[in-house]
């Protein structure tokens, strides 16, 4: 297309010194006469017959034009064209007097259409499906083809826009028989998708579209279509007889008047954006999916400011010696009770298989609190009257020393941009790292000890803060803590102790325990594991099932040569999660026990 | 575990649907006066099919709140039921003295001794009778002296119908 900058020439005529040939291009929906031979199964039949032109094959080099009398859609090269002649103006002529005209602006409706037809050539004789299609773009190539004749304007129904952008071109060409051929469809198809602006963005597609498409993926593709640079579109890439055209889009496309879109049409955008405005509902595996959302952008700073403000390493050159462990992100979506997305979370983790025994680590054993000492210390508190508050450690390992030199690579998208050959030296343990469990207990026990606690000897992970005849007990489950005792100001006094040491949130009443459940009862405490239990059915499939009164049959298994579960993978996860269950279930512990 | 059959499949899906009838079932940790521990052993004789190990279990009380227990299949062949109960009494026992730690950690002091119940007279018997200690012994340690000539091949053992 010719263009101010190049003083009126097209950027085809810069780059290859000759005028590009517009000879292929006709006029849209003109009558037409193809050479059908090759398609007749005798030579005697009528050589041809009357055809409307409807455009260019994605395909070959060729045209498409619908046959009048056999509502066929013939390809061919050799057509002849009567540009004046139009032969669906003739039926909008003689069917169209009591229906006032469309106006020729074409304003797109609020509304969405009701029913979104989609459309395909292959439909029945009486029921022209090119009309709807052909009409709403029509009004973009009327103006097109009055001022700028020779323009390859076809080219222009590949934006979806177009119905929109007439306004530019609006009020400067004089109305001519294309206008008519609009009017006409909005007759024949009166209250059909021809009215609505999603329909007109869908009608590129049945252009470039040979196969017939449903009505939501023609809305999805010719979005995205529009995005696209045009060389990907199927119906211009190989036949576009002019390499001119291919520049229309990116003349169209800045114009497309966004803030003028209707409802509608900035739906069908917001489909194809989707990916950067609207808010991340699952969680990404890799960084650079999830660099791509603002949210978890802004979750990796935040750890990363957590990480900074805990001077959890330092950079230092890298020397071939050190066994540098990598760094990856995890991303987890923290949802509220009725499902409500609360926040974005990032965690940086270390790969830590790559740690070698020895060099990067020594001891790793890290205890926690049995389950035999929960069980007794709530009945304990039940028995006593006890409050019993949760804790909740942030961050928790970071608060574990190193006493081994680790070496980690810059995490992923927060590399110094001064200094990106560094590697980062780790002073306080972090996820993934093997001994990080270890020095966060060997932190917590040395602080716990400090301020007055005494370990019990049976239970490592019990702790316990005697004064007088006041008693506190502490159970620890890695960053998870339990304390109850019986005075209520001397535990407000040890979580104001602990809170001092640590970034540490007093969650109340226990009431979410390591997935149990914790429900006060008039004679007590009731401990459940109810979404658990319908977690493994929904894991294992079983969540129909008929529920049965015992767990384990009474009659005596014989040997069989057995064939063996196709899912081995299943069944452990499951036995697994069923072993934990016993934690609540003695009932099944027998059943459990018998399948391993 | 390590190669699930069909059969172990179809056990697991039992279980779950036990667990689909009884989602809501839970344990009650209820208020109680006493801090007594008590306990329940048991054992099925030669339960496994497929090499009659003994599965033996124990449940220990705190008052009247469970709070501890077991289920699992013995190391040994029990060649009696009384023999797989001892076992699963001796299992238990342990528990209970470690729990007995624990409170005494907690510094809660319980005045009794802490009493099990075993369904087996013949174990009862025997941990209350020294003199049957030896006989139980004679029984495992031959047994394994049996075993380990026949595995060294300097002893045969054969068949004689009656």
């Amino acid at each position: 297309m010719p263009t101010l900058v190049l003083q009126n020439t097209s950027p085809f005529e810069c780059l290859f010194r000759r005028t590009p040939d517009y000879n292929f291009l006709h006029t849209f929906g003109c009558l037409c006469f193809l050479f059908l031979r090759p398609y007749h199964a005798y030579k005697l039949d009528f050589r041809s017959s009357p055809c409307v032109f409807l455009g260019y094959s994605s395909s070959h080099l060729g045209y498409r034009c619908l046959d009048l009398k056999s509502d066929r859609i013939y390809v061919s090269r050799h057509v002849r064209f009567h540009e004046n002649i139009f032969p669906f103006m003739k039926s909008e002529q003689v069917t169209s007097s009591p229906v006032p005209p469309t106006p020729p602006t074409y304003l797109p409706s609020l509304n969405p259409p009701p029913s979104f037809q989609p459309t395909t050539y292959q439909t029945g004789p009486n029921h022209n499906p090119i009309l709807p299609s052909a009409a709403p773009y029509q009004p973009t190539l009327l103006p097109i083809d009055s001022t700028t004749p020779s323009s390859p304007s076809h080219i222009a129904i590949l934006s979806p826009y177009a119905c929109l952008s007439n306004d530019h071109y609006a009020g400067t060409g004089s109305p001519s028989p294309d206008a008519h051929v609009l009017r006409s469809a909005a007759t024949e198809q009166p209250g059909s998708a021809a009215d609505h602006p999603s329909s007109a963005a869908a009608s590129p597609v049945s252009t470039v579209q040979t196969s017939p498409s449903t009505a939501s993926a023609g809305l999805q593709l010719c979005v995205d279509l529009s995005s696209y640079p045009l060389q990907h579109l199927p119906g211009t890439g190989h036949t576009s007889p002019c390499p001119a055209a291919r520049q229309h889009p990116m003349v169209l496309r800045p114009r497309q008047p966004k803030t003028a879109l209707s409802t509608a049409t900035a739906a069908t955008s917001a489909v194809s954006f989707s990916r950067v405005v609207s808010p991340p509902s699952r969680e990404p595996l890799v960084f650079n999916d999830a660099n791509k959302y603002e949210e978890w952008h802004s979750a990796m700073r935040e750890e990363i400011q957590a990480l900074r403000a805990n001077i959890t390493w330092t950079l230092v050159s890298f020397h071939p010696s050190m066994n540098v462990v990598g760094s990856r992100w995890v991303y987890k979506i923290k949802r509220r009770s009725d499902g409500s997305i609360e926040r974005y979370k990032a965690c940086m983790v270390a790969k830590g298989f790559t740690q070698q025994e020895g060099i990067d680590y020594s001891e790793t054993f890290s205890p926690v609190i049995k389950q035999a000492t929960i069980r007794l210390v709530f009945s304990i508190a039940v028995s006593c009257g006890w409050k019993i508050h949760q804790l909740d450690i942030h961050n928790a390992f970071l608060n574990g020393v190193l006493d081994e030199e680790v070496y980690m690579k810059q995490s992923p998208g927060f590399v110094d941009s001064a200094l990106p050959s560094h590697v980062c030296r780790w002073h306080k343990s972090l996820y993934g790292l093997k001994q990080a469990p270890r020095a966060w207990y060997t932190r917590l026990n040395d602080f716990l000890l400090s301020i007055g606690f005494r370990a019990s000897k049976v239970d490592t992970s019990l702790f316990i803060f005697s004064v007088g005849v006041d008693i506190c007990y502490l159970l620890v489950y890695v960053d998870d803590f339990l304390l109850t005792g019986s005075n209520s100001f001397l535990l407000q006094r040890l979580i104001q102790l602990m809170s001092s040491e640590f970034k540490l949130r007093d969650l109340g009443s226990v009431h979410y325990f390591l997935g149990i459940e914790v429900q006060s009862t008039s004679m007590g405490l009731m401990l459940r594991q109810h979404k658990y239990i319908l977690d493994i059915l929904t894991r294992a499939g079983m969540l129909s099932c008929k529920p049965v009164d015992t767990p384990i049959s009474t009659s005596k298994a014989t040997i069989m040569p057995d064939p063996l579960f196709s899912d081995a993978t299943l069944f452990r996860q499951i036995m697994g999660a069923l072993q934990y269950l016993t934690f609540t279930r003695p009932d099944i512990c027998f059943a459990v026990n018998r399948v391993c | 575990m390590h190669a699930p059959t069909d059969s172990h499949w179809a056990a697991v899906k039992r279980i779950l649907r036990y667990l689909r009838g009884t989602t809501s079932h839970g344990l009650h940790i209820t208020r109680s006066s006493s801090f007594a521990l008590h306990g329940f052993t048991y054992a099925d004789w030669a339960g496994s099919v497929e090499d009659n190990k003994s599965t033996g279990g124990y449940l220990v009380f705190f008052g009247q709140t469970p709070i501890s227990w077991k289920s699992g299949k013995q190391r040994t062949i029990a060649r009696s039921s009384t023999e797989a109960e001892y076992k699963a009494l001796a299992d238990g026992i342990v528990e209970v003295i470690w729990l007995q730690y624990l409170l005494t950690d907690l510094q809660i002091l319980s005045a009794s001794a802490p009493i099990i119940w075993c369904d087996n007279l013949g174990a009862t018997y025997l941990s209350a009778n020294p003199v049957f200690h030896a006989c139980t012994k004679h029984v495992e340690v031959d047994y394994h002296f049996v075993r380990d000539r026949v595995a060294k091949k300097e002893i045969q053992i054969r068949f004689i119908s009656s």
